[in-house]
């Protein structure tokens, strides 16, 4: 079914999809044309160029006789199924969107339509062969030819070899299906053209049976109940009189041959593809890919005429025939819902009835413009009004305009000129999921619908908004935006914007980098441009917009009001945008500062400067520093004795043995405030040093600290080691409990035992002297013999805690009697207290030393 | 300001298809999914693209994280031009053998080279 798929219509030539972009590409190299021409040669053969003409009397004679409609264009072997229910095969990969569409065509048509969806189904496929062929009239004529009947005859249109190419408009080859070959092909094998179609699709609308032409009939224009073959029959009767003067033999479309007639480039057309070797195989939902023959023609030929005077020409054209479409209208009121539907086309005006005259005008398939390419979807299109009414029982004249059309037609998908219509009826349409490997075209074409389906959607969700503001679309709301059977069939939905890439390939992978984070990224970038000196750092930029700024006010200056307005708008969108800003900006962005990075003095820098101070018999030439030793050492101070900086430098060995060299340089007196941030992070130094064990060195430091300060220093250390809610309330148990865990982790650690014992040691030998209340008034004495008590039974408790000091205690009977006894604040801690309770932490340090011999560290 | 920023800098380019040239000279072509501000590049489907002559072999590579300061040059791949591109694609043995071949045959080169510069009395420095 790929096979036949990648062959059929719906495999546009990318180059004639994305219309605006094949101009420039062809300009920009012949490389496309050249292989696209090869490649209409391969598949119509170089005899393909003939009298179309001729075919399309021919074959619409075999018409008239056979009634037969034509359901589906195919490539020379495609065949489509006769079958509705085939359809479904089209599920995987590309068919996909053929499928969706066909499905939202359907579902969108008259309940009475639903009975047949399953023909409904082919409808795409048909629509687009047709469109395709003759462009987007000729899609009209395969609608209302072209339902498939299930069993019924159902004539493949193939454009033969011969015939010319396959996008030659009016040329179509019939070829019955081979179950209805018996019946169908005698009469079908001959060309016909669109306009003997749309001829008899008008004939049945006269007698009103255009819905309802029997099932045995040739299906496709019976059972659909669109009122298309109307539509095509207008579009017919509009061709004929303008086109009836013009009869271009051949296909170059020159731009003075533009003018005269409407259609002039559908009848150029086919000469071009004829001229073409071989046809890119059709992608079958590939709306939005043209073929690029179309374009590619011209480039062969004399100049061809831009793009955008054709298109002028044609609607100075449409103009003039609007008059004589007037005649038809009254047909098209009586024609019936079909009329309404077809519509693909940009350039419409509508009447009273809510028929869109556009129709008449981009039906025939000509060479994409990028005038017409707006990437933006007319939402007056034809397609926005058609039929709503009916179906949601608007008067056609208050047709609510959709951005997105309740039908998408196949056929208007081929319309390259026309931006808009082919995006509506891509919306919702399931990506491809694959690309036909084989054809780089066919990858294109779907690179291009997908592109225009994002942007299709993304307008469409965009408008969508308004008219929900708009509120004058009463039960319109969900139409509009998702046919519910057609979504739920679908296997893929778009869901983020982002999902096609640059290259314009579906990927569902794009997006993973935010909007936040692009913006974040642009912030960056943007503080570059940012300046507190403009017209030093951008000068020629800042006088630039100075003078600007100038003569814009100068131009405005004569109306004062209405430069009193401007300039407030101007406030206003400066406001806004510094809102923008600020939301877009929480934060200035700050490079990452990392402590002691390149660029800045280190610790260590100081300390190797203070030691070289140190060394008598360096010069002082050779010293890197100017400053003394005291300078040195503040600095380095300063940044030691904050908390957070310590217990950072200390968590490397590194840091550490930074710390006992520069100890060694320290005068007791400066020692303090280091030990107290010490002990403030000890517990989590200590954690972090059972590996390095280079704490213990320590150890010699605090000592001569501790036997050199008195009690005012030591108690801050003491207050240090005490966790804060115990040194902040009086004496109580809980604060125990709490310090337990504290002094205990410092028993288990070398250090940490060396610190508390040299600690008690001293308060008992301050105590023993009777010096721990010395130069200390009542009050702060009272207080501080408070903390000794608490210092002293928060290191008997967690001593009692662990086991080796634990046992030690117990030895004691005496420091088993005094840590039970309780002290009264203000007096003396007893002796004997303090001295079992060293002899107990002495003991543990030796044990400690005894275990650690085989440590990391040992100390003696 | 901040479309002109994105068109200069790499966030615009975004989920776009890149070749992206390393100092070591070998070229990465791969879907940019997310970028820095130094330049740093995650590309997803990546190829090593190794061109010898006319042929061209891919490795794949997967998703790879490129530092930026080995970023040498990054360009947008055209796709549809890239497939017209006359060169013809080989099998990764086949481009890493003709490759191989390719650098013995510039060291040779080299060599008969540097050699008839000694051979004159001249170095190859001389030209630096």
């Amino acid at each position: 079914m790929e096979d036949q798929l990648a062959d059929s219509f719906f495999g546009f030539d990318a180059s004639l999809s994305g219309a605006h972009d094949e101009v420039n590409d062809e300009t920009e190299d012949g490389q496309d044309e050249e292989f696209y021409d090869a490649l209409n040669e391969e598949t119509f053969g170089t005899d393909a160029v003939g009298d179309w003409e001729e075919d399309h009397e021919k074959l619409a004679e075999i018409t008239e006789l056979a009634r037969v409609r034509s359901n589906s264009y195919n490539g020379i072997e495609e065949k489509y199924n006769e079958n509705g229910a085939d359809m479904d095969n089209f599920a995987g990969g590309e068919s996909d969107l053929a499928d969706s569409i066909s499905r939202m065509v359907f579902e969108d048509q008259d309940e009475s339509i639903s009975s047949e969806s399953k023909m409904a189904r082919n409808f795409p496929m048909e629509s687009f062969d047709g469109s395709y062929s003759s462009s987007a009239p000729s899609g009209f004529s395969l609608w209302s030819n072209g339902g498939l009947s299930k069993g019924q005859n159902q004539p493949l249109i193939t454009v033969p070899a011969a015939s010319g190419s396959i996008w030659d408009p009016t040329i179509v080859h019939t070829q019955s299906s081979q179950k209805e070959s018996g019946n169908t092909m005698s009469n079908i094998t001959k060309v016909r053209t669109l306009k003997d179609l749309e001829c008899q699709l008008l004939h049945k609308q006269g007698t009103n049976d255009s819905h309802q032409s029997s099932p045995s009939h040739s299906g496709p224009s019976a059972d659909l109940p669109l009122p298309k073959p109307s539509a095509a029959w207008l579009l017919e009767d509009v061709e004929r009189e303008l086109t009836s003067t013009s009869t271009p033999s051949k296909p170059i479309i020159p731009p003075a041959q533009a003018s005269p007639s409407i259609f002039p480039m559908q009848r150029s057309l086919p000469p071009h593809h004829i001229s073409r070797p071989f046809l890119p195989p059709p992608h079958s939902f590939l709306p939005g890919s043209l073929p690029p023959p179309i374009i590619s023609p011209q480039t062969q030929g004399p100049s061809p005429p831009p793009l955008s005077i054709v298109d002028m020409a044609m609607r100075q054209l449409m103009q003039h025939s609007l008059a004589a479409m007037a005649q038809n209208e009254k047909l098209i009121g009586s024609g019936g819902p079909p009329a309404n539907m077809l519509l693909p086309f940009g350039h419409q005006q509508r009447n009273d009835k809510g028929f869109v005259d556009v129709m008449r005008n981009t039906d025939r398939p000509r060479p994409p413009s990028n005038h017409m390419h707006q990437g933006i979807p007319n939402f007056n299109h034809p397609l926005h009004r058609v039929d709503f009414g009916r179906h949601q029982g608007f008067p056609q004249g208050q047709m609510p305009r959709f951005p997105h059309p309740p039908f998408p037609i196949p056929g208007q998908q081929m319309h390259h000129s026309v931006m808009a219509p082919r995006k509506i009826i891509d919306l919702d349409m399931t990506p491809p999921e694959k690309v036909e490997s084989g054809s780089q075209l066919t990858a294109r074409d779907s690179r291009r619908i997908k592109l225009e389906i994002e942007r299709v959607r993304m307008l469409c969700h965009s408008f969508q908004g308004y008219y929900g503001r708009q509120g004058n679309m009463p039960g319109t709301g969900p139409q509009f935006h998702h046919h519910p059977q057609s979504f739920s069939q679908q296997k893929h939905q778009y869901h983020h914007h982002n999902q096609l890439n640059g290259s314009e390939e579906w990927d569902e992978y794009s997006g993973l980098m935010t909007q936040w984070e692009k913006q974040f990224l642009l912030n960056i970038q943007r503080m570059q441009l940012q300046s507190d000196r403009p017209y030093v750092d951008d000068y020629y930029y800042t006088m630039y917009m100075r003078k600007k700024r100038e003569r814009s006010k100068e131009v405005r200056g004569q109306n004062s009001a209405l430069d009193a307005l401007m300039e407030r708008n101007q406030r206003d969108k400066d406001n806004r945008n510094d809102k923008d800003n600020r939301r877009t900006e929480p934060h200035k962005y700050t490079p990452a500062q990392f402590e002691n990075s390149l660029g800045k003095l280190q610790l260590y820098q100081y300390l190797l400067q203070i030691e070289d101070l140190k060394v008598p018999f360096i010069d002082k030439q050779d010293l890197t520093t100017t400053e003394s030793k005291e300078e040195l050492v503040a600095k380095m101070l300063g940044t030691l004795q904050s908390e957070d900086k310590l217990s950072a430098i200390l968590c490397f060995r590194k840091g550490k043995n930074l710390l006992v060299r520069f100890l060694s340089h320290l005068e007791p007196a400066l020692q303090t405030q280091l030990w107290t941030s010490l002990f403030k992070c000890l517990g989590s130094v200590l954690r972090k040093d059972s590996a390095d064990g280079c704490l213990p060195s320590l150890t010699p430091y605090f000592q001569k600290w501790v036997s050199s300060v008195g009690p005012a220093e030591i108690s801050s250390a003491a207050c240090a080691l005490l966790p804060s809610s115990s040194v902040s309330h009086s004496r109580s148990p809980s604060p125990l409990v709490s310090s337990k865990s504290h002094i205990a982790s410092l028993l288990g650690n070398k250090f940490g035992i060396s610190v508390v014992a040299s600690l008690v040691e001293r308060i008992a030998e301050l105590q023993s002297r009777g010096a721990l209340g010395e130069g200390d008034r009542t009050a702060e004495s009272a207080s501080k013999y408070g903390l000794w008590l608490r210092f002293m039974d928060s290191v008997s408790d967690a001593a009692a805690t662990v086991p080796e000091v634990a046992t030690t205690l117990k030895m004691s009977m005496l420091g088993q009697h005094l840590l039970s006894s309780s002290s009264t604040e203000g007096e003396p801690i007893p002796l004997e207290r303090l001295a079992a309770l060293s002899k107990a932490l002495h003991r543990l340090d030796e044990e400690v030393v005894v275990d650690s011999k085989s440590g990391v560290t040992t100390e003696s | 300001m901040d479309s002109f920023i994105e068109a200069a800098s790499l966030i615009g380019d975004v989920d776009k298809k890149l070749m992206v040239l390393l100092r070591d000279g070998r070229v990465l072509i791969g879907i940019l999914r997310t970028v820095d501000q130094f330049a740093n590049l995650v590309l997803h489907r990546t190829n090593e693209r190794i061109h010898v002559g006319k042929e061209y072999g891919d490795i794949n590579r997967g998703v790879i994280v490129v530092r930026g300061e080995n970023v040498v040059l990054y360009g947008v791949v055209d796709t549809e031009m890239e497939s017209k591109l006359p060169f013809k694609k080989v099998s990764v043995d086949e481009i890493l053998d003709a490759q191989r071949k390719e650098i013995e045959a510039k060291k040779e080169k080299d060599t008969l080279r540097a050699k008839a510069l000694k051979e004159r009395d001249l170095s190859h420095d001389d030209f630096f």
